[in-house]
């Protein structure tokens, strides 16, 4: 039996057994690790898989987190319908930032996006009529009906659905066609149009899809912390985003979920340095990127056999019995 | 087709018939890549036609033109690094195949029957080039020759009509090149597949090329089948001039 039939249904008992024996202060910071899971899967699809050096995901992950807050506001459009719109609107936001990618690639690409980025920052603050500037929003307490736990285990459930679902989802995606076409197109984009995959299509379907995943995640954050404000999805947040990646690994969804939990982990736990706490998490990145140049997941892959993560392999057992390709190696001249 | 100020490639014309196997040769430099990148939509001419079944593929953008059922290789093997061998040939069969985002995230049971025949037929495609013992290697842990064999198999996985192979023989030793002749062989007779085939071992387009064309400056020198170009001033003077007598036998 592969490691990961284990390893994962134990994960998400423990997981769901948390909110009742944590203090609430671990039962928080849990709940960022579930958001943060949601952004590295993310930006692992448009970075990892599909090669696309961007720097919008903090400001796609803010324009999730107003959009929720605003079409509340605005709109009195409830939480409920506002989390997913707030993904469709990040997500149409994402395509158009996507834009240049079609032209441009590599650093090109990241300065046009890093402009985005700014700009997104500088509108926060500058059209206070609409997003209520430097100041930031209150975000109120959505409904949860008729559940009978608190506030904060609610969200701490909501954010561990999302989290279970976007890395089912994800899982999904990079062993079908799409993943395949991601990689083909990070890869060799002429070998991709060789066989039918049109780049531009699988470049702006990544953005889109990274893009609805960091608004999903704002939207969730948004009501975490009950506040969105702009120094939340500054260009800090960013490089936090792509440390989750790179330290858990590029091209993972294992990696992304570690990396996720490494990055909300280490600042936490790196508090009792006090003053020297930055340096401490910089010395600590600089060490993973040189002792562990595949990340997390490098590490996982080699100790762990079973738990490679290939795109497509052949379903294991005989319930799905006509693939040939289960047969043995050696079963051919 | 020219480059800035630098004509890569000047009226060539060249017709090949269904079923055929065409040669193409001529020194470094003379143009026969770039012709491959004309007919797969990767450089446009500034003037002529591609006519490809009767329609013409310059109004095409690449990806376009392989779902016509154009299929090629490359000079150096364009595998994708980041998948298995199985997985590479999976991707040939992308636009044979539907499905977006949302039946793949769901993982929907159209979507895993898809991905099912998709593996049984990139299988096969790899048995027909004996390779299918090394299917979940990484592709990069092959060796070159390797490679090359598996970058004919995902074009081959597509079943195309016309298939345009880059020197498929570079890289491979000398035993090894017998087997691509017999392959290339196997390819058209049983599957039927037009070949356009870019080689430098002479040895090995004469022996099976119905017609082949010599290319030298970017301009159509010779055209017949291999017997009459053996004996072709202007092809002898081209080869002469620019490498030695030895690359021709």
């Amino acid at each position: 039996m592969p490691p990961r039939r284990v390893v994962l249904p134990l994960l998400l008992a423990v997981l769901v057994v948390c909110p009742f024996v944590l203090n609430p202060y671990l039962v928080f910071v849990i709940s960022v690790v579930f958001i943060y899971t949601i952004l590295a899967l993310g930006l692992n699809l448009l970075l990892g898989f599909a090669g696309q050096f961007a720097f919008a995901n903090a400001a796609f992950f803010g324009i999730g987190a107003y959009a929720t807050a605003l079409l509340k506001i605005h709109l009195g459009v409830s939480f409920w319908l506002g989390l997913p719109l707030g993904g469709l609107i990040t997500a149409a936001i994402g395509v158009v930032v996507g834009l240049p990618a079609l032209r441009l690639s590599g650093l090109y690409l990241a300065m046009a996006t890093l402009a985005f980025a700014q700009l997104f920052q500088w509108l926060l603050i500058h059209w206070p009529s609409f997003t209520f500037g430097a100041g930031g929003i209150k975000v109120s307490h959505p409904g949860f009906g008729p559940s009978p736990f608190g506030y904060e285990t609610n969200v701490y459930f909501l954010c561990l659905g999302v989290a279970v679902l976007a890395v089912f989802a994800t899982w999904n995606i990079v062993r079908s066609r799409v993943g395949r076409a991601f990689v083909a197109i990070r890869d060799s984009e002429v070998a991709a149009q060789a066989l039918g995959i049109d780049p531009a299509r699988y470049k702006t379907v990544a953005f889109a899809l990274s893009a609805f995943y960091a608004g999903i995640a704002g939207g969730l954050h948004s009501v975490l912390l009950n506040y969105v404000a702009p120094e939340g999805y500054s260009l800090f947040q960013m490089v936090i985003h792509f440390a989750m990646v790179v330290v858990g690994g590029l091209g993972s969804v294992t990696g992304s979920v570690l990396g996720a939990a490494l990055m909300t982990a280490l600042p936490e736990v790196l508090r009792t340095f006090k003053s020297a706490q930055e340096i401490a998490f910089g010395a600590i990145l600089m060490l993973c990127i040189i002792f562990l140049p595949d990340g997390l997941y490098g590490v996982i892959r080699r100790r762990l056999a079973g738990w490679r993560e290939t795109l497509h392999r052949a379903p294991a057992g005989p319930a799905s019995a006509p693939a040939p390709a289960v047969v043995t190696p050696d079963a051919h001249p | 087709m020219a480059f800035g100020g630098l004509i890569a490639l000047k009226s060539v014309t060249m017709d090949v018939a269904a079923g055929e196997i065409r040669g193409l040769i001529g020194p470094n430099g003379a143009g026969k890549s770039t012709l491959f990148n004309v007919l797969s939509g990767l450089n446009r001419p500034q003037r002529g036609r591609v006519l490809f079944q009767g329609d013409d593929l310059l109004a095409l953008r690449p990806h376009q033109v392989a779902s016509r059922g154009i299929a090629r290789t490359f000079q150096a093997a364009h595998l994708f690094r980041g998948m298995t061998v199985l997985e590479n040939v999976m991707a040939g069969l992308h636009d044979r195949a539907r499905g977006g985002v949302l039946s793949s995230a769901l993982s929907l049971p159209a979507m895993r029957r898809a991905e099912d025949e998709a593996r049984v037929r990139a299988f096969e495609a790899l048995r027909f080039i004996e390779m299918d013992h090394v299917r979940d290697r990484l592709a990069t842990e092959l060796s070159y020759g390797q490679q090359r064999l598996v970058e004919i198999a995902r074009a081959l996985v597509r079943e195309p009509t016309l298939l345009l192979l880059d020197e498929p023989a570079a890289g491979l030793s000398v035993a090894r090149i017998t087997g691509v002749d017999e392959l290339l062989r196997r390819i058209r007779n049983e599957k039927g597949i037009t070949i356009v085939l870019v080689e430098h071992v002479i040895r090995l387009v004469m022996g099976i090329s119905d017609q082949v064309t010599v290319l030298n400056y970017g301009e159509k020198i010779a055209e017949g089948p291999p017997e009459r170009i053996r004996e072709d001033r202007a092809v002898i003077e081209a080869y002469l001039g620019k490498e030695d007598a030895g690359a021709r036998h």
